[in-house]
């Protein structure tokens, strides 16, 4: 101010044309000045900013953590992998993030101090391992290896540059083994490598979630009875599964023996990992007249009372065909079903005809593999050529090896009323509208006579045990000897048995397979599929009935007393 | 020439009064930013808080642990069918006397004060009506449980 109040002074005495040139200084002195006024009082603007606004918002430490959870919330995978739940929103599988903590003793600038901070955090370690391990020589020491996300915070407060974690997105499957063949089971780089993990690996990629039609508390109830039963016949594996009869939806899928889903043994254990619910190709046996019996009703329209000669064994070619409950004589329709006689069933086979009865398990989608959302699914075996001879033994589950869940796919379109239907493992909200196409697989009539027959199964012939009081439930069993080195060995049974109820109106089909039972002295010896199956069953819809609250029939109701209309064609026993 | 004309003078307080309002509203904005992401972050930790309880739940709820827990602790099994009835003409018409609520009952939520330390404590009248069946054999299998921490020790560190 002062050097320009001179220049201004001696401005006075000036004239002309100097005195303009002076001003045109002056001019730009003043702007000069003005300038470097303005640029400090930004900078001391800037600089009352930075030391008292901003220090006074930000405390030191959290600018820290701020940066360090603001790195580890981008280095994040994009997208995390999504949850599957069950049909009530029972958690199957979830990807948590864990951490684990580890220290760089090189780094650590005061370990006694640390030590005794992360001791307070972590109430389980001890002060001195803490400390000799923040001591060593080493550059990596595990700390803890689980830590939770307020655990971490109060880490990171400590501020010891040694500390650092290590996170990483795991697959955490809460239910352990219970679904874990249904479910599957993913890899590190959260690939889904088994299962639903697997047919729907790009679907969970993309972070959307998945509800399957399985029902945790069905799904317990019925691997606790397919293991009791596997257990108590000293068998070396089983499967089970409920149907939804009237959609195709599976309730619970089991097979045993299973894995736990966060360690898969792979190659070590090919027992525990194989699917025998959708992977396993089985004869059948028994429960395979179902079919063949609903084919004869649909293509011979012949009432219940038409016989069969079931007094002599049937050989063709190198066959012979034998009843395992041996009734020798002729037998009516209920009568060959009730009984399961093998001779009878391969009558109706011959009566139905080849062409037809091919077709028919075509149809029910019996000969070619499963179109299912769970990938690993086989390809049934189906005899080439099919000739009179695989009609006759097909009629009664043999010489044709499909997948158990195939089968209770089959049986539910019957007992529905004639409707196919498609197994799924996924519910699907939205397109409920849509399935309106509906295909009849069977007519309204043969359904109706196939249940009085499953129903005529449990209340008189091989399925007694399957007996649940007031649920009304029908069935079918099936005992077929297992192929070793090429031919059936008598010794080494698939014992099965296909459940529903409540027969009246069919809503739920239930399936127990138990591969290789022994008899037991409390079952006579017994290795049937009414022996080991159809108990299990029960016990099955038993739990159903409770945790689905379905109420049993009274006594006297007119429901209770379904199929008994069928009695007329059985006569009555003489010695069994 | 007149250095500060009144106008230059105007001009050059409402540039310092706009810098003013301008550096205000900017730090109002940091601090709001700085707020949002100390909100979000606290959200994200919430988040990832909430899912590992979610699958401690999950974990602590299933079925087999349940069962085994009932079994244990409490004397009940399924009912059976012919503990059931859907036939009301079964039913007794009314409930017995002791079980009857007043026709005009209205719950009224008012305080209530408790007198100090009873030493009887007051005993159902009634025996339950239905005797529980002895349970069904609780297949004592006494199986290790693990702790949810042990299952995510399991998933691994590394």
């Amino acid at each position: 101010m002062i050097f320009s109040q001179r220049i201004r002074r001696n401005a006075v005495k000036l004239e002309g044309e100097r005195s303009s040139a002076l001003d045109l200084v002056r001019g730009r002195l003043v702007l000069m000045s003005g300038f470097f006024i303005i640029v400090y009082m930004v900078f001391a603007v800037r600089a009352f900013d930075l030391a008292v606004i901003q220090g006074r918002t930000i405390p030191h430490d959290t600018g820290q953590i701020t940066q360090n959870l603001q790195d580890e919330k981008s280095a994040a995978p994009i997208i995390r992998r999504a949850d599957i739940t069950d049909r009530n929103g029972t958690l199957l599988a979830t990807t948590l993030k864990t951490s684990a903590l580890f220290a760089d003793p090189y780094l650590i600038a005061d370990a006694d101090g640390a030590a005794k901070q992360l001791v307070q955090i972590f109430p389980n370690l001890k002060y001195g391992d803490v400390l000799q391990k923040l001591q060593s020589s080493k550059r990596f020491e595990w700390i803890e290896r689980n830590v939770s996300p307020d655990q971490q915070f109060e880490v990171l407060q400590i501020g010891e540059p040694g500390l650092d974690f290590k996170e990483k997105y795991k697959r955490f499957y809460p239910q352990g083994p219970l679904a874990a063949h249904m479910l599957g089971y993913s890899n590190v780089d959260a690939q889904g490598l088994a299962g639903v993990e697997r047919g729907f690996n790009k679907h969970l990629s993309e972070g959307r979630d998945l509800k399957l039609t399985l029902d945790v508390r069905l799904q317990h109830a019925l691997r606790r009875e397919v293991l009791a039963a596997m257990e108590e016949f000293e068998a070396p594996a089983a499967a089970g599964a409920i149907m939804d009869v009237t959609n195709g939806e599976i309730l619970a899928g089991v097979s045993l023996p299973d894995f736990n889903p966060h360690h898969p043994p792979g190659k070590k254990n090919k027992e525990a990992m194989f699917n025998r619910l959708t992977l396993g190709a089985y004869e059948l046996g028994s429960v395979f007249k179902i079919f063949s019996t609903a084919a004869f009703f649909e293509t011979r329209d012949l009432p219940m009372s038409t016989t069969f000669d079931a007094s002599e064994p049937i050989k063709i070619g190198r066959f012979t065909i034998n009843d395992y409950h041996a009734e020798d004589r002729i037998l009516t329709v209920p009568e060959v079903f009730m009984y399961s006689s093998n001779i009878g069933a391969a009558l109706m086979g011959q009566a139905v005809g080849t062409e037809n009865l091919r077709g028919f398990y075509k149809d029910l989608g019996l000969l070619d593999p499963l179109d299912f959302e769970v990938r690993e699914v086989a390809r049934p075996l189906v005899p080439n050529p099919w000739g009179e001879a695989s009609t006759l033994t097909a009629s009664y589950g043999h010489g044709l090896s499909t997948t158990p869940l195939q089968l209770i796919t089959g049986v539910s379109s019957i007992v529905n009323g004639g409707y196919l239907v498609k197994p799924s493992l996924v519910m699907n909200e939205e397109t409920e509208e849509i399935e309106a196409e509906e295909i009849r697989i069977v007519s309204a009539k043969t359904a109706q006579r196939m249940r009085q027959l499953l129903r005529l199964v449990v209340t008189d012939g091989t399925a007694s045990k399957a007996e649940v009081k007031g649920l009304r439930v029908g069935g079918k069993t099936g005992t077929a000897e297992k192929i070793v080195d090429g031919k059936y060995d008598n010794k080494k049974k698939l014992s099965s048995f296909v459940g529903v109820f409540p027969m009246d109106a069919p809503r739920y089909a239930v399936f127990i397979m138990v591969d290789e039972p022994k008899g037991q002295k409390h079952t006579w010896n017994y290795a049937t599929g009414g022996w080991v199956a159809a108990p299990a069953v029960a016990r099955v819809i038993a739990s159903m009935a409770s945790i689905l609250g379905i109420p049993p029939a009274h006594e006297n109701a007119p429901e209770n007393h379904f199929g008994e209309s069928l009695k007329q064609f059985v006569s009555a026993k003489e010695e069994r | 020439m007149k250095l500060l004309k009144p106008r230059t003078f105007i001009i050059f307080a409402l540039a310092g009064l706009s810098g003013t309002v301008l550096l205000h509203t900017s730090q109002n904005v940091q601090q709001a930013e700085e707020r949002l992401e100390t909100l979000e972050l606290s959200l994200y930790r919430e988040q990832e808080k909430t899912r590992m309880l979610r699958a401690e739940w999950e974990t602590l709820n299933r079925p087999d642990r349940l069962e085994r827990l009932a079994n244990e602790f409490l004397d009940l099994v399924p009912p059976s069918p012919d503990q059931m009835t859907i036939d009301d003409e079964v039913l007794p018409d009314s409930l017995p006397a002791e079980y009857q609520v007043e026709e005009s009952y209205e719950p009224v939520l008012q305080p209530v004060m408790f007198e100090a330390a009873q030493q009887s404590t007051p005993k159902p009248s009634h025996k339950p009506i239905i005797k529980p069946r002895a349970p069904s054999k609780p297949k004592a299998k006494p199986q290790k449980e693990k702790a949810f921490g042990d299952l995510l020790n399991e998933l691994g560190g590394d």
